[in-house]
């Protein structure tokens, strides 16, 4: 099993901040801003010496508790720092992005690495659709075509035109293309079977998130159906799992944390006529079965308990799902207490990692 | 007299590559590339140690001579790289841009730089819109549009809603905020009327680039009237000149390499019938005259010569135009021996940095 570290650019209010969407940007605060972006530096380098295979960034707008609105730039200036470990860049939101801008900037990073980047391109939680304003009905279509197109302008050696339905470009020629070649390790993000089918189509590998090892399981044996029918077997790496974790010296030390996290603020809170109406819009599915996106809820923690639970709850996880890469969310964002977040990562990077390099 | 060092990521580009745009992206070679970006870091740290005051970067699609389609991604590669040197973005093409997604970057870049950031917002070369299809008959609205834009989700305290000719955003709520209070050092680049007036208009600065200092001199000389008219005064600082310069330890010399570059590669070099149509649709002027966009063609030369001369050139340049910051390329890019720079850089800082201080 590889393990990823999940990081947000932990931005710590030093004033109770309006919960809602949107955040006034008045009341951010420029100091505590500067200490998130160089505190990214410093946990990437401890996870690396740590010996954890990839860092992980991700794309949020407005949004105080993940200070990433392009997560390219934050990974260009870990790229500055980093030695080893690799940038996994998961993802940028295509459907509401131009996907031509998109497949610059990544190349432009795998090139700064060099050669040290993981690709992961989403459609988006359904609240960043309110961002620019994406119609959610469309948001599944628009994500698609935009994964086809920053495909094929990292690996179509001539310029071309691009006539699609949401995307036009008389003429598409990138310079510079990715260090890695034919293209980075590229990850199609998200359970639904349109997701699942392009990885397989493709041969690219597939991001789930969140959901239990149960819902996971299904859509990556669905993502494994489709391989084999387009001809190929992916290896474990090519399916990363997205996932809370809360690790305590014991069980009941995490039991405890967990407690706590229950009652906490949700990742992205709207007011209720906003998420009901997202929900009635945004349609989901898990392999191809309807499920309810989660707008403006808690997702729930995958990994509890003390060093010896989780490495079974890995190997677990690993038998009902074939996850080889782990992307791991230590703490949720917003916490005020990074301490705990450090113990967290070296307990891990001490007694979880070297058990589980064989799973 | 400040002095910024302009970098484009050298990509070394191979003698039998097809010199039209749009250059196919199969002649693209990862390795020269990734030296490219590298070297773009050791540059950076040269000058800084020199004693220059910014190092700027321009964006450019499509182009194996300028490798920076997002010059928000290589500034952070860079600020992680570099230790008090400004990095100054000149500019984004505002013009085919996401204004919003502008402001959230250059805020990442500000605070990642520790308020590092100096920003120009660009209407773009002629060329650039072929890239994303731009009308140039629109080009003008919409970089003003975007300009204001840019400008509103930085300063703005509360989540606001833009309904613009050109842009429509039901929420605007940026999270982060630049780290320089009320803005980064921000300037409007180009020579034009409405450039001018759009400075002055907000209390920013003024960036002029490659034509003669006569013709310069026409648009600085608009801009401080407006200012005026607007009740303010720009310090020289506010105007920056971005030029060619050969300098080499004689005039005789400079004079032998600027007969080489005149028979050099134009640095977008396009088919005769693309340029004529660009030359007819697109409008320019230099402080309400009008002027012929350059499309295709060699830039001049504005300095060159030994370091006395170049000095002499210098002082005449802050008389005739009156700007405060030299913003310089010292070699074509394309050009193949990056050691010639590396000398011109070092003459420059030995020979006619410390002369020009008080100029």
């Amino acid at each position: 099993m590889k393990v990823s570290y999940f990081e947000t650019a932990r931005y710590r209010a030093p004033r109770q901040l309006p919960a809602q969407w949107p955040v006034p940007p008045a009341a951010y605060d420029r100091d505590a801003g500067t200490q998130s972006y160089h505190g990214m530096v410093e946990r990437m380098q401890f996870v690396e010496k740590l010996g954890f295979d990839w860092i992980s960034v991700s794309e949020h707008h407005y949004s105080p508790q993940r200070l990433t609105p392009n997560p390219v730039v934050s990974a260009a200036y870990l790229a500055g720092y980093a030695q080893n470990i690799k940038i996994a860049v998961l993802g940028p939101i295509v459907s509401q992005s131009n996907p031509v801008q998109v497949a610059e900037e990544l190349a432009m990073l795998d090139n700064m690495l060099p050669g040290r980047l993981v690709v992961g391109m989403l459609r988006g939680i359904t609240g960043e659709y309110l961002t620019y304003g994406l119609n959610p009905a469309e948001a599944r279509e628009r994500t698609s075509e935009a994964m086809e197109l920053v495909l094929k302008a990292w690996t179509e050696p001539q310029p071309f035109g691009w006539q699609g339905r949401h995307f036009r470009f008389r003429t598409v020629a990138v310079w510079p293309r990715p260090r890695q070649q034919p293209h980075p390790p590229t990850y199609a993000l998200g359970t639904s079977r349109e997701s699942c089918e392009f990885a397989a189509r493709h041969h690219l590998g597939l991001g789930v998130s969140y959901a239990p090892f149960g819902v996971i399981a299904k859509a990556t044996r669905f993502y494994r159906d489709a391989c084999a029918q387009c001809g190929w077997q992916p290896a474990p790496e090519h399916v990363i799992y997205r996932a809370n974790i809360l690790i305590g010296e014991t069980d009941a030390e995490a039991e405890a944390l967990l407690d706590e996290q229950r009652r906490a603020r949700q990742a992205f809170p709207l007011r209720a006529q906003v998420r009901d109406a997202l929900l009635e819009l945004d349609i989901r599915n898990v392999a191809g079965e309807a499920r309810t996106p989660n707008v403006g809820g808690v997702l729930p923690t995958n990994f509890v308990g003390s060093p010896d639970t989780i490495v079974e709850q890995i190997k677990c996880c690993r038998e009902q799902s074939g996850v080889g890469v782990i992307d791991l969310m230590f703490q949720i964002p917003g916490s005020a207490d990074l301490g705990f977040l450090m113990r967290s990562l070296e307990l891990f990077g001490t007694k979880v990692l070297p058990r589980i390099r064989d799973v | 007299m400040q002095v910024s060092y302009f970098e484009t990521a050298r990509y070394r580009v191979p003698p039998a590559i097809p010199a039209e745009w749009p250059v196919p992206p199969g002649a693209y070679d990862p390795e020269t590339g990734a030296e490219a970006y590298q070297g773009m870091v050791d540059r950076v740290q040269f000058v800084e140690e020199l004693g220059f005051d910014w190092v700027s970067l321009s964006e450019h699609h499509y182009s194996p001579r300028i490798l920076t389609p997002n010059i928000a991604v290589s500034g952070s590669y860079i600020a992680a790289r570099s230790k008090r040197i400004k990095i100054a973005v000149l500019g984004p093409i505002v013009s085919q841009s996401n204004p919003v997604q502008v402001a959230e970057e250059m805020a990442m870049l500000d605070t990642l730089s520790n308020g590092r950031l100096v920003f120009g917002m660009l209407r773009g070369t002629t060329n650039e819109y072929l890239t994303f299809d731009l009308n140039p008959a629109e080009a003008r609205e919409r970089t003003t549009e975007g300009m204001e834009l840019i400008l509103k989700a930085w300063t703005e305290p509360q989540p606001f809603g833009w309904q613009g000719r050109h842009y429509q955003f039901r929420t605007v709520s940026v999270w982060p905020r630049p780290l320089q209070q009320p803005l980064p050092p921000t300037y409007s680049l180009g020579t034009s009327r409405e450039s001018c007036e759009f400075a002055a208009r907000h209390h920013i600065g003024l960036g002029v680039s490659f034509a003669p200092f006569e013709v310069v001199a026409k648009s600085t000389r608009y801009y401080r009237e407006q200012c005026r008219h607007y009740g303010w005064e720009p310090a020289a600082e506010q105007m920056i000149y971005r030029a060619n310069i050969l300098l080499a330890d004689t005039d005789e010399e400079a004079h032998e390499l600027l007969e080489q570059q005149r028979r050099g590669a134009a640095p977008f070099p396009m088919r005769a019938g693309v340029r004529e149509a660009l030359l007819k649709l697109d409008q320019r002027n230099v402080a309400g005259e009008a002027r012929s966009p350059n499309v295709g063609g060699v830039l001049p030369t504005s300095f060159y010569g030994g370091p006395d001369t170049v000095v002499a050139q210098i002082r005449r340049c802050r008389d005739e135009v009156g700007v405060g910051v030299l913003d310089l390329a010292f070699q074509n890019p394309g050009a193949p021996d990056t050691g010639r720079l590396m000398r011109s850089l070092e003459l420059f800082a030995e020979k006619v940095l410390p002369r020009i201080r008080e100029v």
